[in-house]
């Protein structure tokens, strides 16, 4: 069963491509991840995930309904997290608990109040007041209390100092994983994501770069490092590499072939190395390997 | 559910209200303050005089007062809404995007007529002290496009506010500043009578036009 | 309701171009339009025309400024006097300074006096004092259920003055209330005569109080006269007391003393849209009736026989080069004031003539092209064409600022 399906979407901005034919699934119970660079799509997803956006063609289900009109029943199994933790900042962190806890029966504010009970923040003091780590907090307390089926978590570690990230992603695994919530989660920042998620999918300008479970995803995708006996050589890797480095005689290089594969490629190709090494790569690594550094 | 969403329109435009209030009552105690005094020192006769053939409006200090409210009362709404796209999360809530949008609007439409009953009122009651009801009645009238261009100041502005895009806030910025515009065209007294009730009808449709700025938000004009 | 929205929307900014755009038309281009003074001359027994700084009698010869003055010697008795020029005596009455400002009046009639708003409250004068100097009173009356004085100091209605002038007025069969109310109400006249009045039924009276008791006289109306206006006049003469306009029998003065209602020779004048003037001079009156584009002039004797006329025709505002640009350019426009009133309403002018299609026909090229550069399909915008096609470019204008989103947007076309 799945939360979200998203089929063939194809978006322009003005006459700019977005994407095309872009589809995904979310199963219940996963945490997915959209990871990608600013600017390739990631808030258009989840513009049209949310009912914002209408795409020029293809359609976003969740929970079987479209996205552009979904009935208040389904926005109440939706959590969303704005990116940035946006809230409404003109009120109090009582205000916001009295105003959002009348739109939906099933409430739970304990979680919130716990929350909110570790924030150094005076009962009458505005969310715009507070820093960004402290309206992280405020957002997530809602949203807990809120108790959705679904949580979208539109780049939710923006601005959030290392600690308050972390916090913020070892309360929502648990979370998520002893009620069986379903969470979609775009990021940029791809530092402790591995803590997070179950599936990734990362997008590049134009297109989907990876899409699985992110341990398949780190066992299959490698680096390795050679240094070149003859810097001058005409080195031809494309039949394996997604993504070649090389400066001077080192070359950095990024497949989905094992290490054997790669080592008879080089061979066929009449390529003379004096050095071949794997590196250990971390999710960030990985993510940097296959979209480039710049 | 009603009482949660009024109860965040409240808290964004309260003090805008107490402070419009506020001013109104201090621009009627100022009014009545002035024309006890200049009926004192000119003779009650000659005071009428000047009002009935003259064209004199002891109320003038009203005029801009409407549309200064409507334009806070909408700003102290729709502003914090703008803010970062705010108002994703009003339209994320579990029910229709337009029904909310209608009872955010309705709340404020009430809350400004209310209060701009209430200083006609005050206003009616000062001048009964002082004034017969032929003077009352054509003061009314002639107080009365400022108090719709109030109306109509609040829901343009709400509609320029809303909408996604700059270049559309500037153009319906334009369109709105020519139609408030004849509410505050100079007029002697009374003048205003036979389009009352036109401009009342047309003031009246506008209060729906902020749906089109959800609308073009929520398809995603931005 | 989102589509209802955005046409409430389109409305409004095509009730807004056609209000702006044609005003801002007019300031840049619009000429002055001709209003020429027409006056009589008892020396040379004709018209003599002032068009801007051009005089000139009717069959076109120019008057040097000295000869003007010299044949409106009662225009321009005190330079004549001054100059030693005025003749002692013309058609055998001796010409006399005080004889001569008695007789001469002048007066003017537009239509926005028709149509504008009246005060309800009226002061009524003590018009035998005894005093030289008239006072104001310290009430003022109204004319509804009943004729009511109210007392300004206290703002409380005077019964007994009320029900004393109420009793007058039923006696004399006036039904209440009154529609009509017209006096001098300023001090600044030579003398009261109080106020002329019609009553609900149309009939007219006149009004005033003399030593604190009503006077009230009903005035026998010739015929049935739907009386639109009345002006009270103050002109030392004393020949007559008011003006009465009359939407179905034309203008009449009502004389002094004996009421009697003196048609004056003026025939097709509509109160709504003709001004009217009247100058008075020892000998004669010349009456002047004036539409936007021509005009009648009409003189008079003082047994208000006919003893010339003469009239002139120009180029109407769309006939003009300013007028016949705007006609093709605008289909109409609209306007909150108007000449012809003091009232405050949408003023809808439509263009005379059809040459403003040409421009309806290139602004709804321009919404066509518009649309289809956008991807957008022609189908789901027919009511925009169709609004651009009527209302030309506001239409244009208000479309394109309150964009039509709701029609499926076709993707780009890929290079």
């Amino acid at each position: 069963m799945y939360a979200i399906e998203c089929k063939n979407l194809t978006h322009y901005y003005g006459k700019k491509l977005v994407y095309e034919n872009l589809s995904f699934n979310v199963e219940e119970g996963k945490i997915l991840g959209l990871l990608g660079k600013n600017g390739t799509g990631k808030s258009t997803t989840i513009n049209i995930l949310n009912g914002f956006l209408q795409p020029f063609s293809g359609v976003c289900l969740i929970y079987g309904e479209n996205t552009q009109t979904l009935t208040p029943e389904t926005k109440r199994r939706i959590g969303f997290l704005i990116e940035g933790h946006i809230q409404y900042s003109f009120m109090n962190i009582h205000q916001i608990e009295k105003f959002y806890s009348g739109f939906y029966p099933d409430w739970n504010s304990a979680p919130y109040w716990e929350l909110m009970s570790k924030l150094k923040v005076t009962p009458k003091q505005k969310i715009s007041t507070m820093s960004c780590g402290q309206r992280s907090q405020v957002a997530l307390g809602l949203i807990l209390a809120q108790d959705p089926d679904l949580l979208i978590l539109d780049d939710f570690s923006m601005g959030l100092d290392p600690g308050y990230r972390r916090l913020f992603i070892d309360y929502m695994r648990e979370y998520a994983k002893a009620e069986h919530k379903t969470v979609f989660v775009t990021s940029h920042i791809i530092q402790d994501m591995e803590r997070l998620i179950d599936d990734v999918m990362i997008m590049d300008y134009n297109k989907i770069l990876a899409q699985q479970p992110v341990e398949q995803f780190m066992n299959t995708f490698r680096q390795f490092n050679i240094t070149l006996n003859s810097p001058g050589q005409e080195v031809d890797l494309d039949g394996i590499a997604v993504n070649i480095e090389k400066v001077k005689d080192k070359i950095e290089f990024y497949t989905y072939s094992t290490e054997d594969e790669v080592k008879s490629y080089l061979a066929s190709k009449g390529i003379d190395y004096s050095s071949f090494e794997e590196r250990k790569m971390s999710l960030e690594d990985a993510f940097i390997g296959l979209t480039r550094k710049y | 559910m009603l009482k949660s969403i009024l109860y965040k329109e409240w808290i964004k435009i309260r003090l805008v209200v107490w402070i419009a209030l506020g001013l109104g009552l201090l621009a009627l105690i100022n009014i009545f303050l002035k024309v006890r005094h200049d009926i004192l020192f000119v003779d009650a006769a000659n005071y009428w005089y000047s009002f009935l053939f003259r064209g004199y409006t002891y109320f003038s200090v009203l005029k801009f007062l409407p549309f200064v409210i409507g334009l806070a009362v909408a700003i102290a709404q729709y502003f914090p809404e703008t803010v970062n796209k705010r108002i994703k999360l009003t339209f994320h809530l579990p029910v229709s995007e337009n029904g909310i949008l209608i009872k955010m609007h309705a709340f404020g439409a009430v809350i400004l007529l209310a209060l701009f009953l209430l200083l006609l009122g005050l206003f009616t009651a000062g001048s009964a002290i002082f004034f017969p009801s032929n003077i009352i009645r054509a003061s009314l009238l002639t107080m009365m496009p400022w108090f719709l261009g109030g109306m109509a100041t609040y829901f343009l502005v709400a509609l320029i506010l809303l909408e996604p895009m700059w270049i559309f806030r500037g153009l319906y910025a334009a369109v709105a500043a020519g139609f408030v515009t004849i509410f505050f065209t100079g007029a002697s007294i009374g003048a205003f009578s036979p389009v009352l009730l036109p401009l009342a009808l047309i003031t009246l449709v506008l209060s729906c036009v902020v749906l089109f700025s959800g609308y073009r938000f929520r398809k995603g004009e931005m | 309701m989102i589509k209802f929205s955005r046409y409430i929307l389109v409305a409004t900014g095509i009730l807004v171009a056609s209000i702006v755009l044609p005003s801002l038309f007019w300031t840049i281009f619009e000429k002055v339009p001709r209003s020429p003074n027409i006056f009589y001359s008892t020396i040379t027994e004709d018209f003599v025309i002032v068009d801007g700084s051009k005089k000139k009698n009717p069959k076109g010869k120019e008057y040097t400024s000295e000869e003007y003055e010299k044949i409106l010697p009662f225009m321009f008795f005190r330079q004549l006097m001054a100059d030693g020029t005025m003749p002692d005596s013309i058609n055998g009455v001796l010409m006399e300074a005080p004889s001569i400002s008695r007789a001469s009046s002048f007066y003017r009639y537009t239509p926005k006096r028709t149509d504008s708003p009246v005060p309800t409250l009226w002061p009524m004068f003590e018009s035998q004092s005894g005093k030289v100097n008239l006072s104001m009173p310290e009430d003022y009356f109204r004319i509804e259920k009943r004729m009511e004085f109210i007392v300004a100091r206290t703002n409380e209605v005077n019964e007994e003055k009320s029900s004393l002038f109420t009793s007058a007025l039923a006696e004399e069969g006036f039904s209440f209330p009154a529609k009509i109310i017209a006096g001098i109400p300023t001090t600044r006249k030579s003398c009261d005569e109080g106020y002329f009045i019609t009553d609900d039924a149309g009939a007219l009276f006149h009004v005033k109080m003399i030593k604190g008791q009503p006077y009230v006289v009903r005035i026998e109306t010739p015929e049935e006269l739907d009386i639109v206006y009345i002006e009270a006049v103050d002109i030392r003469s004393r020949e007559y007391y008011c003006y009465v306009f009359t939407r179905n029998k034309g203008i009449f003065v009502v004389m002094d003393e004996v009421y009697d209602l003196q048609r004056l020779p003026v025939d097709g004048f509509n109160p709504s849209i003709h001004t009217f003037r009247l100058t008075s001079d020892l000998f004669n009156k010349c009456i002047t009736v004036m539409g936007s584009n021509w005009y009648e002039a009409i003189a008079i004797d003082d047994m208000y026989n006919v003893v010339a006329t003469h009239g002139e025709e120009w180029e109407d505002l769309y006939e003009r080069p300013d007028g016949k640009m705007f006609a093709s350019i605008f289909p109409f426009e609209i306007r909150m004031r108007d000449d012809n009133s003091s009232f405050v309403r949408f003023y809808f002018k439509p263009s005379p003539g059809v040459r403003w299609l040409i421009v309806n026909l290139l602004a709804l090229i321009a919404a066509v092209v518009l649309i289809i550069r956008r991807g957008w399909p022609l189908r789901s915008n027919i009511p925009d064409l169709l609004i651009t096609a009527v209302t030309g470019v506001y239409g244009l204008i208000a479309t394109q600022f309150f964009p039509n989103k709701f029609s499926k947007v076709k993707p780009p076309v890929k290079n």
